[in-house]
């Protein structure tokens, strides 16, 4: 590769990381229940070798009555140990996941298209300014670092390297929970289309070692805490068929599971309104830029190609939605996040196919426009709109109740916030100290969760954390306030 | 495009009514934001081109297909189009049948969503017919 192409690489490689790393710790505002958690086992670990829950190296966190997958949980503790223990840290390892997936597109593409770098190049530069890819990587998501695991897992069995690519994908087991489904039916793909180039030998120590890997996991999944979440989110188990003729119902149930998978091919999920959960998009904008439909249909006849590429975009369309077809809600664009590399990489073949400088100048000025609306959207708009989603409120309601809690020998806390006790450790709790309160049975100290004040009964100096729209008997202390300036809690003296 | 669309099939004022509440919506979020770039990116050009984009792009959603007919024919829709648009008169005729419905049909028929519906099956069944030629042909 020339000079020239290697500094496109590395711009493109930069800008992928200022993309994701630009005030990571500030947007999105605040950390969510499952990155609070994240971070505070994470940080456990690293202090005590305990999580939060006082076991021992765990492979599987407990967390909010369901079970975390181990890789992202320890990644996070590396960080916290370079970085303390901030939103930064918890989000590092998927911004990081982000960068090296799309380092990974460019040498991936590259394997099949060498002889011009231009098609690799540009399907590294759209993936890295993706909203879809941007969104989760700026967010401590274990789905993001599946993705890299998946990707990094298709370039190593695509350069024959295939007991390690085994190793990464069994890696993505202990990643995040859609691998179940996605990686599982990807390794079978990848044999399906193998090169006959590879020894049976080899494949079969390759799949040896992925079996030995994946024990634990399975084991793990048919077990009744490994099903907890599967079973919560299953979408066959919230659809109530309107037949009672079982072959009636069984057609429904297809009937159903497909309209979910097609949703993830939804125009106005992909391009225009992406998916309406606030930790999932903008809101305003799509997963993938609108100016980019022609050249996804245009790019569309990659997949008709005899290379393997071809082949291996085609079956990842196919599979990527179906984790999220069978939970719910839908459609769902974490579940679904594997879709990005396809879209990505097929859009920029059609990109490549542009023959006429000005269509080339004109599609480079739209392309700025919309990658400018969607920064000026995303650090200016998305943060006043989803502040809820993402657990505003709690890193200035622990501080402000530091400042309390000597004086008062009781801090209740609201049961409309069950999940607020992760904030607390998060952002107020050393693990050894929390560890020594559980063996003397104090849990957290003067502070009590889930109840309301009429629960409580008479009790001397009580601070009552309320929501913003209670009023308490009591004496209002202070008010702790969301970013758009409306308050998100109060403290009173009852 | 600060609030949304709910439902299917907009119509024009629908759309002209979206883009004055998404604009509203979009510049109060940006207080203190210069007045140029609040005119660059939150404009009635621009709302306008994606809003009413995405009333077009309904018609050749998958979703749509699926809740219009049934999923199950949903592949077989997508088959049909691609066929079809490779004649430029039926490509003409697929690019044009939303704006005749959008602008035209649903002020005449305001419950179009039969037409639409034996739209879509026909051109299933095309799907099909050519499903069928090429499985006999190999």
């Amino acid at each position: 590769m020339s000079k020239g192409w290697w500094l496109l690489l590395i711009f493109i490689i930069v800008l992928s990381g200022v993309l994701r790393l630009y005030k990571l710790s500030d947007i999105p505002v605040g950390l969510y229940a499952d990155e609070a958690s994240i971070g505070y086992n994470a940080y456990s670990i690293l202090k005590t070798g305990r999580d939060e829950h006082g076991f021992f190296f765990p492979l599987w966190f407990r967390a909010f009555g369901e079970y975390k997958l181990p890789v992202y949980i320890y990644l996070t503790g590396i960080s916290e140990y370079v970085f303390g223990k901030n939103e930064f840290a918890v989000r590092f390892s998927s911004a990081v996941a982000g960068v090296l997936s799309t380092i990974f597109i460019f040498f991936l593409v590259d394997c099949f298209f060498s002889k011009s770098h231009k098609f690799s190049l540009l399907s590294s530069f759209l993936f890295s300014i993706m909203p879809w890819s941007i969104q989760f990587s700026r967010g401590g998501f274990e789905a993001n670092l599946m993705l890299f695991f998946i990707l990094l897992g298709i370039y190593l069995f695509v350069n024959g390297r295939i007991i390690s690519s085994f190793i990464v994908l069994a890696l993505s087991f202990y990643t995040y929970n859609a691998a179940r489904i996605i990686t599982s039916l990807l390794i079978l793909i990848l044999f399906f289309l193998k090169e006959r180039s590879i020894s049976i030998k080899k494949n079969i120590v390759a799949l040896f070692i992925l079996i030995i890997l994946i024990i634990p996991f399975l084991i793990f999944s048919i077990s009744s805490e490994g099903l907890t979440r599967a079973l919560s989110v299953n979408y066959f188990y919230s659809f109530t068929p309107k037949n009672s003729i079982s072959l009636v119902r069984y057609f429904e149930y297809v009937e159903g599971f497909l309209r979910n998978y097609f949703q993830h091919f939804s125009l106005d999920f992909l391009f225009i309104s992406g998916d309406q959960h606030g930790r999932h998009g903008v809101r305003a904008l799509g997963l993938l830029y609108i100016w980019q439909i022609p050249f996804l249909i245009s790019g569309l006849s990659i997949l008709k190609s005899e290379k393997f590429l071809g082949k291996i975009l085609a079956w990842l369309l196919i599979i990527a939605p179906i984790a999220a077809a069978v939970s719910t809600p839908n459609p769902h664009a974490l579940r679904s996040l594997v879709l990005v590399v396809p879209l990505s990489i097929i859009v920029a073949y059609g990109l490549a196919k542009i023959r006429l400088f000005f269509i080339k100048i004109g599609v480079v000025l739209i392309a700025v426009y919309f990658l400018v609306f969607y920064l000026h959207i995303y650090y200016r708009h998305y943060p006043k709109i989803t502040y809820l989603d993402w657990g505003d409120g709690y890193k200035k309601l622990y501080s402000s109740l530091a400042k309390y809690k000597d004086k008062y020998t009781k801090i209740v806390i609201n049961k409309e916030y069950p999940q607020s006790y992760i904030y607390l450790l998060f952002y107020a709790y050393e693990p050894e100290r929390y560890h020594n309160q559980i063996k003397r049975g104090e849990i957290f100290g003067n502070y009590v969760f889930g109840v309301n004040e009429q629960t409580l009964g008479k009790i001397d100096k009580l601070l009552y954390v309320s929501g913003p729209n209670d009023n308490v008997e009591g004496r209002l202390l202070e008010n702790i306030y969301f970013i758009d300036n409306n308050i998100a809690f109060k403290i009173w003296e009852l | 495009m600060g609030v949304v669309a709910q439902g299917f099939f907009c119509s024009t004022e629908g759309i002209i009514q979206h883009i004055f509440q998404s604009l509203l919506a979009d510049i109060t979020n940006d207080v203190g934001v210069s007045f140029i770039i609040i005119r660059f990116l939150h404009n009635k050009l621009i709302y306008g081109l994606i809003l009413s984009f995405r009333c077009y792009l309904q018609f050749f959603d998958p979703y749509v297909f699926a809740v219009t007919t049934t999923s199950f024919i949903v592949p077989l829709i997508y088959m049909g189009l691609f066929k079809l648009a490779k004649n430029k008169f039926f490509l003409l005729v697929i690019l044009l049948f939303p704006l005749f419905i959008i602008l035209l049909l649903r002020r005449i028929i305001p419950d179009f969503y039969p037409i639409l519906k034996i739209y879509y099956i026909l051109i299933a069944l095309y799907g099909l017919l050519t499903f069928l030629a090429i499985r006999i042909n190999r």
